[in-house]
């Protein structure tokens, strides 16, 4: 930030400076106007915004290659969440390698707080939240309450 | 005393004047809601509105114009409110006048130079029907003047500021009525702005009144197409420069625009005077604002932009003594020969005129619009102090000056002339 300055006679006396804004503003209006060069508006639902592959959207599970799920339900995901939007109910898993697998898998989308301090937890990387998802939107409360199913197929 | 045909078409062609000046400004009001928006949206490198649109067979948005289709339509259809304890008649009655009162100025705006007419006399009784009511009268069509405004007051700058200080009452009342404090707050912020500002609006302008040394628009309009020094067409801006720079900004403030908004503050009493207000009243209030800030463009083209004129162009030519260019409409051999040519080249220079007066006010209404979007709004007691501290000294020496420097041109006019040779 700039030191405060003293203004000069002429920054003092109001109208040019004036001027100077309106030349500034009128310089953006007819660029606009005419071009269209500078707007950084992105006209959403029929132009895409380039997202960062960084960007946390909406939660997945990932699968093995047989097509279950990752997840062994250690609960570390739940624990960790600062928001306590997981609920994981483990049950036995029929794979032998496999101690345990999620009978249920919910996320409360409308507690989560997208910090992906779940993501960073897991020891398996089963919980991502690379879908890059914008459009997520849904009529009733009860759709944002993602079940095990919703977060597999993807 | 009778009315004669003479008489009776002035006051049909007046009455014509009256839905042209309504149907313009309306128009442009209209089109101000979306101009607004949008203007402000491209200077801040956004889009705007643009969302409103037609499906007919194409998906029609045109640049989201159908807005202005859109919004009217919403407000109509929501709750007419009044708040309990508001005074009724007045609550209803406020936007009523803040809407009725800038409308009336363009009564006496001319937006065209005056057109003379030589065709030929006709009598009541060549004309169908019209010779039953006017038994033995003629229509003096060989040299009938046809004014372009709706009344030639000779007091127009007066009924102007008559006119504009009862904008007041719509702003006062709706406050007031609305039995809220935050309205009542916001009308109190506007009454004593407008009255501070009223002073240096009404100085500013006797400087103009000075130099072209009447009241009457049409007179002030008609001198701002002499010629000074015969070159520099002696616009209000060029003999006015000071007073035309302290009319605009006063004006602003007049008119409640930013960087004058102080009535309004969202963050500190909401919408002000019409915080209580809902539906089609509002809409009133809105579009006050809107016509308002066509009145003072209007008025600025008028006093200091020359009006209708165009520099050097009238209707007997072009002229410019000190180039010693000279162009008369009747030196043409085709103009002479046909006698309806000169009518019709008159005729285009008024289209001319009135098209350059359009051009005029569009300008200063954009130019209003850049403002409101370049400049933050001042503090409450920067305003008062702007208003009697710098605005009404410089008015007052604005006035001082214009005095000591016409004195001086009229000693000087005469030398100047012998110098210059025209």
């Amino acid at each position: 930030m700039g030191r405060k300055r003293e203004l000069t006679w002429i920054e003092r006396f109001y109208f040019p400076e004036i001027v100077r804004g309106l030349l500034v503003t009128a310089r953006h209006f007819f660029v606009n106007l005419f071009t269209q060069r500078e707007i950084q508006t992105f006209q959403w639902p029929e132009e895409e915004r380039p997202i960062s592959p960084r960007w946390r959207g909406r939660h997945r599970l990932n699968k093995r290659e047989d097509g279950t799920t990752r997840c062994t339900a250690c609960m570390l995901c739940a624990t960790v969440c600062p928001s306590e939007c997981i609920h994981i109910v483990a049950g036995e898993s029929p794979d032998r390698k496999y101690e345990k697998y999620p009978v249920s898998y919910v996320v409360d989308v409308f507690r989560c707080c997208y910090c992906g301090m779940c993501v960073e937890a897991c020891p398996c990387n089963a919980i991502l939240m690379d879908t890059q998802d914008m459009r997520f939107g849904a009529g009733t409360p009860e759709q944002f309450i993602l079940t095990k199913e919703q977060l597999l197929d993807w | 005393m009778p009315l004669t045909l003479d008489d009776t078409l002035h006051l049909l062609i007046s009455l014509v004047w009256v839905l042209v000046v309504f149907g313009a400004v309306l128009t442009l009001a209209g089109f101000l809601t979306w101009v607004e928006r949008k203007m402000s949206a491209i200077m801040q490198d956004r889009i705007g509105p643009n969302r409103a649109n037609v499906r007919l067979f194409r998906n029609w948005r045109l640049f989201g114009l159908f807005h202005i289709m859109a919004d009217p339509v919403k407000l109509f259809f929501k709750e007419d409110f009044i708040p309990a304890g508001a005074n009724r008649v007045l609550h209803t009655l406020a936007p009523i006048i803040s809407l009725a009162v800038p409308l009336s100025v363009f009564a006496v705006i001319p937006f065209a130079g005056p057109l003379q007419i030589h065709w030929k006399d006709l009598a009541a009784a060549q004309i169908p029907l019209v010779g039953r009511f006017f038994p033995g009268d003629t229509l003096h069509l060989s040299d009938f003047l046809v004014t372009f405004q709706v009344a030639d007051l000779n007091v127009g700058i007066l009924f102007i500021f008559a006119v504009s200080s009862l904008a007041i009452y719509g702003t006062m009342l709706g406050g007031w009525a609305s039995n809220n404090k935050f309205s009542f707050l916001g009308s109190m912020r506007a009454a004593s702005q407008m009255i501070s500002y009223e002073v240096g609006l009404g100085l500013a302008v006797v400087g103009v009144v000075m130099v072209y040394g009447a009241v009457s628009l049409s007179t002030i309009v008609t001198r701002q197409g002499e010629l000074w020094l015969g070159i520099i067409p002696k616009w209000g801006v060029i003999t006015q420069p000071l007073g035309f720079l302290l009319f605009l900004a006063c004006g602003m403030a007049e008119i409640k625009r930013a960087p004058f908004d102080l009535p309004e503050g969202e963050s500190e009493i909401i919408a002000g005077f019409f915080t209580e207000y809902s539906s089609a009243k509002m809409m009133m209030f809105m579009f006050g604002e809107f016509v308002e800030w066509i009145v003072l463009g209007t008025v600025v083209a008028t006093l200091f932009f020359g009006g209708w004129q165009v520099p050097y162009l009238s209707s007997h030519g072009i002229n410019i003594p000190l180039l010693k260019i000279e162009l008369l409409w009747t030196g043409f051999s085709y103009v002479q020969q046909h006698p309806l040519a000169l009518q019709l080249v008159q005729v285009g220079v008024t289209a001319v005129q009135a098209g350059a007066f359009a051009v005029k006010v569009l300008f200063f209404v954009w130019l209003i619009g850049l403002v409101r979007w370049t400049l933050p709004r001042f503090r409450y007691d920067q305003v008062m102090k702007m208003g009697w501290k710098m605005v009404l000294p410089l008015a007052l020496i604005n006035i001082v000056a214009t005095g000591v420097l016409l004195l001086c041109e009229q000693n000087l006019k005469p030398i100047l002339q012998k110098v210059l040779g025209y």
